[in-house]
């Protein structure tokens, strides 16, 4: 066991060197895991192993966080909105081509394919033209979009003597009523109502971007905006809600935070990671439900016969520090 | 775990019993100016004004020539104790149509309640009502108003002819998060929440048959079910329930006519107006708008309330000036 954790962990500079299997440096991504089922952490985010099919869901999140990126940059660059726009578009139409294959990118949802994926970019692009949200422009001459950061989050593993690191990177950082906010977008098939805005509060992601924003950064952010997409089969629909905390929530937060991490040092000190079996269902049914099932003795055989091994490394930059 | 008699005992020993009401009324009746005696009963008040309408305070704690030198002291004393954040969204003509063209006071006012920094008070859950700190909101009806503007310019919509349906949804909720918050025990200073009325009745919908022979649907509304709530400012739906975030809902009215027309705060159940308070036996019916106020919360806290602003005459000129 602990010569897989080794092997899993080498290239991944997220994990001590001294404790195998003990994740120093955290994004809301694997809390998110460790947070859901220890177990599933364990083996997407320690061993690596995810499903060999992408998620449509992520990957039409990504490619229209992309393009709506480069519509950012190319306004920073000083392009006009129309020409911004064509950067998007044609950014959407190079990221949703599957070189590979010599084809566009192919989804089975009716919802979240190629075609609203270009459309949904240019109606929100259209419809805020004008944003009242402008993206902050950092020192450096950039846009604030997947804004990485990565500090020290106050705690430190009794273990290995490492401190814990807090990672991650936010969608967008925006001015609006001369306060800064940050800005994160999201895809749903779903109405955008109630519902909809009560799973962001509390929210392992959007917690983390708070406390990113605000004790990390030191900017005082006055909050998260949502901005929310919804996909229809002839439209999309944009709708913009707000997540705000205060500084007793942040504090929770950080608490639990810490706590988190001492079960985490303590798996990765027995080298065991717990099923939380009331998780099984979760979201649609976790991947590796069936894998769980199996006896233990011939789980491994299974993960390497059905999913693909990737590394999580949260120290790894997307956009500016 | 300690007894009722135990925790009333703390609370009048530490002074720490706020006082937390929703004052309501129509237009010009002089809620605002009801303040008044707060201050001059040795009150510190915060006002977030979304109304743009406290000058009426001014006028009131203005030097009056029939003044005593004693009312003298009292107002120069209150006006010292008087912070007043006027936060207001700015509009524009356009094609012969007012339209908001910024939504700043929403945010405004969520910042000022967070850390009134502007006048060095501290957050406002740091202010106690020991120490006679008032936390006013003026008016809830305005502020639901600058709730619905932020909503819509954080959606690109602030020039919309018409929010849409889920908008005032989403400003309601904006509303509801404050009051539960200024309700909440982390804010420990007396709170005074000043509204408009509205009238709300229970409705159902029928089937209709239009000229035409086609079905319709109507909305009607069930007889004599109308009753008087705070008007929020962002629709009929949350007025019903804001009278659940306070445990006095006090109402000030004009009573009588003519010459004998005077404006009276009321705090029992008025017509259709289900007004309430947490002292039945402690507080009186009804109370001059020129004292009432202060002599309420003296009731309600077992003290004695201090002199009126000004004379009853100055009172009943500058408040009918200012509905002029």
């Amino acid at each position: 066991m602990l010569d897989l954790i080794r092997q899993a962990t080498l290239n991944n500079s997220a994990f001590s060197t001294i404790l195998p299997g003990l994740q120093i440096a955290w994004d809301s991504t694997s809390m998110g895991a460790f947070k859901e089922c220890p177990r599933k952490y364990y083996l997407s985010i320690v061993l690596g192993y995810v499903p060999r099919e992408t998620s449509v869901h992520l990957i039409f999140g990504q490619m229209y966080h992309t393009a709506l990126e480069a519509y950012d940059h190319a306004k920073a660059r000083g392009h006009d909105h129309k020409s911004a726009l064509r950067v998007a578009v044609k950014v959407a139409m190079v990221i949703s081509w599957n070189k590979e294959l010599g084809r566009p990118w192919q989804s089975d949802s009716t919802y979240k394919n190629r075609l609203t994926l270009v459309r949904s970019v240019i109606w929100y692009l259209d419809q805020f033209e004008n944003d009242p949200l402008e993206t902050i422009i950092l020192a450096n001459g950039k846009p604030a979009v997947e804004l990485s950061f990565r500090f020290d989050v106050g705690y430190r593993s009794v273990c290995s003597g490492e401190n814990f690191l807090l990672c991650g990177h936010l969608d967008r950082v925006v001015k609006f009523n001369e306060r800064n906010w940050i800005l994160d977008r999201k895809t749903t098939q779903h109405q955008i109502d109630d519902r909809f805005w009560a799973q962001w509060n509390p929210n392992n992601q959007m917690s983390t971007y708070d406390f990113a924003g605000n004790v990390g950064f030191n900017a005082k952010t006055a909050g998260i905006i949502i901005d929310g997409a919804q996909l229809l089969v002839g439209g999309t629909r944009f709708k913009r809600g707000i997540v705000q905390k205060d500084d007793d929530q942040r504090n929770e937060w950080h608490m639990d935070f810490g706590l988190q991490l001492q079960m985490a040092e303590h798996y990765a000190k027995i080298s065991y990671w717990p099923m939380n079996d009331k998780s099984c269902g979760n979201y649609g049914g976790c991947p590796y439900q069936g894998i769980c099932a199996k006896s233990p003795a011939v789980r491994q055989q299974w993960l390497e016969g059905s999913m693909h091994k990737r590394v999580w490394d949260p120290l790894q930059v997307r956009g500016d520090i | 775990m300690p007894s009722l008699d135990d925790v009333m005992a703390k609370e009048a020993e530490t002074g720490e019993d706020p006082v937390k009401l929703l004052l309501i009324g129509d237009s010009g009746l002089g809620k605002t100016g009801a303040l008044v005696s707060l201050a001059m009963a040795g009150y510190r008040l915060g006002i977030v004004d979304f109304d743009n309408g406290a000058d009426i305070i001014k006028g009131l704690l203005r030097p009056h020539p029939k003044d005593t030198p004693t009312i003298l002291e009292k107002k120069a004393a209150a006006r010292k104790n008087v912070y007043i954040k006027t936060l207001t969204d700015d509009f524009r003509a356009v094609g012969g149509k007012y339209q908001a063209i910024s939504a700043s006071a929403w945010t405004g006012a969520a910042e000022l309640l967070a850390d009134w920094k502007v006048d060095n008070l501290g957050p406002v859950s740091s202010w106690r009502a020991s120490q006679k700190h008032v936390l006013v909101i003026d008016s809830l009806t305005f502020a639901g108003k600058a709730a619905l503007r932020f909503i819509l310019s954080m959606n690109g919509r602030l020039a919309a002819p018409k929010p849409y349906q889920s908008d005032y949804g989403d400003a309601q909720n904006l509303l509801e998060t404050m009051l539960a918050t200024i309700y909440s025990t982390g804010i420990k200073c007396h709170v005074i929440i000043l509204s408009h009325v509205r009238e709300v009745g229970k409705a159902y919908q029928i089937e209709t048959t239009k000229s035409d022979g086609s079905k319709g649907v109507a909305t009607v509304e069930e007889p004599d079910s109308r009753k008087g709530y705070a008007e929020t400012g962002t629709g009929r739906a949350l007025s019903p329930i804001i009278g659940r975030f306070f445990n006095n809902v006090l109402m000030v009215d004009m009573v009588g006519t003519g010459q004998s027309a005077r404006r009276e705060i009321i705090t029992v159940p008025n017509g259709n107006i289900g007004l309430k308070n947490s002292a039945p036996g402690l507080v009186k019916a009804r109370y001059s708008i020129e004292t009432g106020l202060a002599e309420y919360f003296a009731n309600m806290r077992g003290e004695t309330s201090g002199p009126a602003a000004s004379t009853s005459l100055a009172l009943a000129s500058a408040t009918s000036a200012n509905t002029r």
